[in-house]
């Protein structure tokens, strides 16, 4: 099993600006799930109606199904790093 | 075979939708993962899983030559994902970015792309690497 990534590197330096954090996403996750399905909670009625009214053209089912993608992608993302460098200009994204 | 497998196929009996949405939509639901994961199995073992690709300037390269460097790692199971996710943009998305694409000089139509199209070129690229040697940089593309 794919487990979401628990710790997200952001790293960006610039002639004038550094700037390096690492965000503990084991701790920011569940609590963005709460809020998300919290919101998901109060929006339900408002979804499940604009799903019906554009299912005829795909839209609904395209978010029904995404869903599933979007968290697929999520869990996809241990192991992704982008180290770009120009000048002196430095970025570094990584998941862990 | 799930419950939303039968949905769609139940779908395409009734004529609600078309063979190519029937097969964009199963292959969404994971219609083809059964196959794809006997095809994994048997293939081999230690399958790469992550893409590199990385951009270096030479050393000695005149300042206004030199380009940036680029190191990126991309696990192959964002691929898999991502492919899954553009199976969802629209028609008239897509033949926009055919068009643009077009206009490069690469006449490919993404609509036709599949998840089984990106195995196989993952299980290529196992086996070779590409180098690309300039007089400023060296690009090297790889999996791992």
């Amino acid at each position: 099993m794919r487990w979401p990534p628990y710790l997200m590197q952001l790293k960006i330096r610039s002639p004038r600006h550094a700037f390096s954090i690492w965000l503990p996403l084991f701790i920011i996750g569940p609590i963005a799930l709460i809020f998300l399905l919290a919101l998901c909670l109060i929006a339900l009625p408002f979804l499940l109606l604009s799903l019906l009214f554009t299912w005829r053209w795909y839209w609904g089912r395209y978010v029904v199904i995404g869903v599933p993608a979007f968290f697929q992608i999520l869990h996809s993302l241990p192991g992704l790093k982008v180290d770009v460098e120009d000048g002196g200009q430095h970025i570094v994204v990584a998941f862990y | 075979m799930s419950e939303n497998q039968k949905k769609i196929l139940q779908m395409l009996a009734e004529g609600k939708i078309s063979v190519d949405e029937a097969q964009r939509l199963l292959s969404l639901t994971g219609a083809d993962r059964d196959t794809r994961n006997e095809s994994n199995n048997t293939a081999s073992k230690s399958a790469p899983r992550y893409l590199h690709v990385v951009v270096e300037p030479k050393p000695g390269t005149a300042p206004e030559h030199r380009h940036g460097r680029v190191n990126v790692r991309v696990p192959f199971g964002l691929i898999r994902a991502g492919m899954k996710l553009a199976t969802l943009i629209p028609p008239e998305a897509a033949d926009k970015v055919n068009d643009a694409m077009k206009e490069k000089g690469m006449s490919f139509d993404m609509r036709h792309l599949k998840i089984e199209d990106i195995e196989e070129l993952i299980s290529a690229l196992h086996d070779s690497e590409v180098n690309v040697d300039t007089d400023d940089e060296t690009v090297r593309v790889y999996a791992e």
